[in-house]
This record gives C-alpha cells, structure tokens and sequence, in this order.
C-alpha cells in the first residue's frame, strides 16, 4: 500500500508540473460550463442533467489523452525499467498508475461542484440525483481510465495508445445506440455491455448494483489485462 | 554472490544469450565486455529481476531470482541503459522518491541521500531540475540513485557513457571505492574502462562467453610482442632491407624516403627479436634511429576473441 501511495504521489506532482494537464481541466471545465449556464440561463433548469450527459462524451477525449503517456511513455524512456526493479510488484505500479488517473478525474469533477453551489443557491436542485449522478461519473471514469491504461501498456507509443483506447471506449459508447440494428438475439449482451445503458440508468438516480458491478468489472478486467501486459516483458 | 548457471534467453525467435555460466564473489569489480549487441544489457536485465531467463539459474545471495525476486531487489541496485530518469524532478526529491520506493525509513533518509550526494559529487547540482543538467550529472543521479540503499550488489549498464575523460575518472574512483566491500557489475564496450576499473573481465560474444579472466592474467598473456618498429637511416632499395632483415621475421610497411627506412617486422612466435635487429644493423654499418617493441593490447584481444568467435558459427 505505501508503494502505491509513493508511485501516486510522484504521478500527481508531475501532473501538477505538466501544461498538458492545465490544457486538459481547462477544456473539461469550459464545455461543461457552457452547458452548463446554456441550460440554466437559457431553459431556466436547476439541474446538472445537461452537464452530466456531455461528461461520457468529453471523458472519450479526454482520458485517453490522460491515460495515454502513464504506461507507453515510461516503456518508451525505460523509467519503468527502473521502477519494476525497485522493491515494487507490476501491480503495485498498475494500481498507483490508475489511482493517480482516477484522483485528477475526481478532482475535475470536484470543480464542477460549483455548479451545484450556483443552483443549490438560486434553486431547489434534486440533491439525491446529483449524488448518484457524481457517483455515476466516477465509476464511469474509473473504467474509461482502466481501460485507457491497458491501451497504454500496449504499445510504447502514445499515438497507438491514444488511438486504441478511443476505439474501445467509442465502441462501448455505441453499444446501446447501435441495439436497434444488431440481431435481437444478441441485443441484450450489446445492451449490457455498453457503457451508457450503465451511466444513464445510475444517472436517473437510481444505484442499481448491477451497473455498479458491470463497471467495477470493466475496471478490474483492464487492469488485469495491464498487468498481464507488463508481465510478458519478463519471458 | 552472484552465480549463473546455463543462462538462456530468447526474444521471439532471436536467442540473445545461448548459455552463459559464472561465478562473482562477493568484493569484486567485474566488467562485462563485450560488442554491442553481445548479451550484455539482457545478462544485467535478468541479474536485476527486470525479466526472466528463458532457461538456466541465477542465484543472488543463494537466493533464487525466480523464487524470491522481491528480496533480490532489495539487495541489488541498477542503473539500467541510458539511465533513465524522471525530466521533471528535482535532483533531491527524486532520489527521495527512491528512498521511499526503497522503503527507507523516513529517519535514515536525509542521510542517506547527502551520502550519495557527497559520494556522486551532486552537491551542487542538489536543487536543479534534472532535465537542465548535462548528461556527466544526469549519470551521477542515476549512480546515486543505485547506491542510495546501500546494496550488497551494484549492477551498472555503462556507467561511464557520455561522460567527458574527466568525469570518466572520477566515476572510476567512485566504482573502485565501492568495490572495496561491495560487488560491481559493469559492463562496457570501453576496454580501457575494464583495465582501469576492474579486477575481472568476462567477454561476451554472440550470447557467449568468450574468456573470463582477471585482468592481470589477461594482461600478461597478451603482453606479448606484437611487432617491432624499426626506422634505420642509410638504406636505398626495399629488396635490401628485405634481404638483411629476413631472419628477423616477416616485414610490412616498408616506407624508403631521403635514404631513411622504417618498417615493421612481425614475427610468427611473437618472440622480441630486437638484439637480432640491432646486431644486423650494426653489421652492416648501418644508423638505428628508432627500435620499439609494441606490446600486443587488449583491444587486439578483445578484437580476435569476439572475430575468432564469429568465424567458428560461419
């Protein structure tokens, strides 16, 4: 545990000294603030719901720009020669890599609270609805962000790594938009494995356990498959 | 403390290291020598628990590296290839960063790292950004940070590349102080390093080992006589000269200008055959203006192991 908090640590000061990072949070906090204030100056709405439906879409651009450099780019330079060579396990390393990932989403997301303040001030927002709808952005971040480091940990190019892991969340983000023209047999399967039927069902404000499990899943088999990945430089 | 045993590894279907076997005691400087390309960074990636031997077994401290590659880890410190380093730190927070991935305790560590502060020489360069720094310091960072734990082994992949000939000699004094209790792996494609620095060399060829030997031993058997440079003054023709000194040995690069004459004469045992040179020229009344014996030198070692080596697989 202390090894994962040290290999956080050291990503988050680097994120902290890195423009990117700033390019990043600044974009993500411009949208959701144009949609936000659009609906509510525009509609006249006390509620996140419009800001809470562009997060899957600036989350496909955004994390695979996040996770894309965690893994490929210590690949690429040989720090991660170095760092598996310390006293520290491959899954160590993946899980500080995602936590470091997943505490900068939440610290996005944390900005947004000002929005909750705005409405909660001149409205009467549905408290419990913008909590499971956080609730919902982070798990849903979570996944995109394991899924960005498998992407990753692929290959020791950050343009691959940047490309593949927008493939698989473009994939999975179309799943449940593209149900009507699959087969029936299978809609189901396509249904469940998209990852908008899961975010829009937490999103009505309802935490059903299974959407909680389809993304801890999703979380836990991309960073099995990452570990996996640094594995194989050992044989 | 370190023992190899038919260390084999594959990439795919490329075979890097076709079984190497040695034995390092524990207090010794060994050089790793070799042609790029020769197995010498896969011998220390495998050394330093980074990757696994296809087959073969690598004992650090009597320990397995298969079985027990954490503890290894603790025990070895490495400066990997092109050392490595992260750009954006400090000079004084990462090696703190390495003393927290070292798990050393937070009291010992201010000591620790201004111990290798003083022993790298870094103490100017402490509060720097280490992406400013030239590549000598940037080398020193990644030596302190292989030493900060204080390992019993120390495994270094060119420690001294890219550094000016005077940095080369500090780093030099640096590895033979800590040679003194711990022991140093390096490898080089520098022979000079090797004669230098270390008490051992192994060469590596091809994914072999083509000699293993101390460095006096090495020295001695090929201190040999490689050939004589002669330059007489008071000879006009070639034939002539070929003709005098043809029971000294075979001659190359004979060069006649304003009746001077210098040559080389090569001889088949090696044997120093200079008195048979100087009593010719004596006879024949003749001017010695120079006579040197060129010893054979470890570059011409290392040159026919490695080129012996290739011409046995065609």
């Amino acid at each position: 545990m202390r090894n994962i908090l040290k290999i956080v640590k050291r990503e988050i000061f680097s994120m902290i000294t890195t423009s990117g990072t700033y390019v990043v949070a600044g974009l993500f906090l411009l949208l959701t603030g144009w949609y936000f204030s659009s609906s509510l100056l525009v509609r006249n709405r006390a509620d996140l719901d419009s800001v809470f439906s562009i997060i899957p879409f600036l989350f496909m651009f955004f994390i695979p720009a996040i996770t894309m450099k965690l893994i490929a780019e210590e690949k690429k330079n040989g720090i991660m020669e170095q760092m598996l060579t310390f006293p520290v396990s491959d899954v160590q390393y993946v899980i500080g890599k995602f936590l470091s990932a997943f505490i900068f989403i939440a610290a996005l997301l944390l900005f947004t609270l000002f929005y909750y303040i705005t409405i909660e001030i001149i409205g009467e927002p549905d408290t419990g609805k913008i909590i499971a709808s956080y609730i919902s952005a982070l798990f849903l971040g979570g996944a995109l962000i394991s899924i960005g480091l498998f992407a990753s940990s692929q290959s020791s190019d950050q343009i691959t790594s940047y490309i593949v892991s927008f493939s698989i969340i473009f994939v999975l983000y179309l799943a449940d938009k593209v149900v009507n023209v699959i087969p029936f047999e299978i809609q189901n399967v396509v249904l469940y494995l998209g990852t908008d039927t899961h975010y829009r069902n937490m999103l009505r404000g309802v935490i059903d356990s299974r959407d909680i499990v389809y993304f801890i899943s999703i979380i836990l088999l991309f960073l099995f498959l990452t570990a996996r990945n640094l594995e194989k430089r050992k044989w | 403390m370190i023992e190899v045993q038919g260390l084999k590894k594959n990439y795919g279907s490329f075979t890097a290291l076709k079984g190497i076997d040695f034995t390092i005691n524990k207090g010794q400087i060994v050089g790793f020598l070799g042609p790029n390309g020769a197995g010498k960074t896969t011998t220390m990636k495998i050394l330093s628990c980074f990757m696994y031997p296809t087959s073969g077994e690598v004992k650090i401290d009597s320990k397995n590296i298969l079985s027990k590659p954490d503890e290894i880890r603790r025990l070895i410190g490495y400066l990997p290839e092109h050392n490595p380093l992260y750009e954006e730190m400090i000079v004084y927070s990462y090696l703190s960063f390495v003393c927290d991935m070292r798990g050393i305790p937070k009291s010992k560590k201010a000591d620790a790292i201004s111990r290798v502060i003083s022993i790298t020489g870094l103490s100017e360069m402490a509060d720097k950004t280490i992406n400013v720094l030239s590549k000598g310091y940037r080398q020193r960072v990644g030596l302190a940070q292989a030493m900060i734990h204080d390992p019993m082994v120390l495994i270094l992949d060119e420690p001294t590349s890219g550094l000016d000939p005077n940095q080369i000699v500090e780093i030099r004094n640096v590895l033979k102080e800590i040679g003194k209790e711990k022991t140093v792996i390096l490898s080089t494609h520098i022979l000079s390093e090797v004669e230098h620095t270390c008490e051992r060399a192994i060469i590596i060829d091809n994914g072999k080992i083509v000699t293993d030997e101390n460095i006096d031993v090495l020295k001695k058997g090929f201190s040999d006589t490689d050939h004589i440079d002669v330059v007489i003054k008071g000879i006009e023709s070639k034939d002539y000269v070929e003709k005098l000194f043809s029971n000294c040995g075979s001659l190359q690069d004979i060069v006649i200008e304003n009746s001077i004459c210098s040559f080389k004469v090569i001889t088949d045992d090696s044997s120093d055959n200079r008195e048979k040179i100087f009593g010719t020229v004596v006879k024949n009344d003749l001017v010695l203006l120079e006579l040197h014996a060129k010893p054979r030198s470890l570059e011409k070692l290392f040159q026919q192991l490695t080129y012996e080596d290739k011409a046995d697989i065609k």
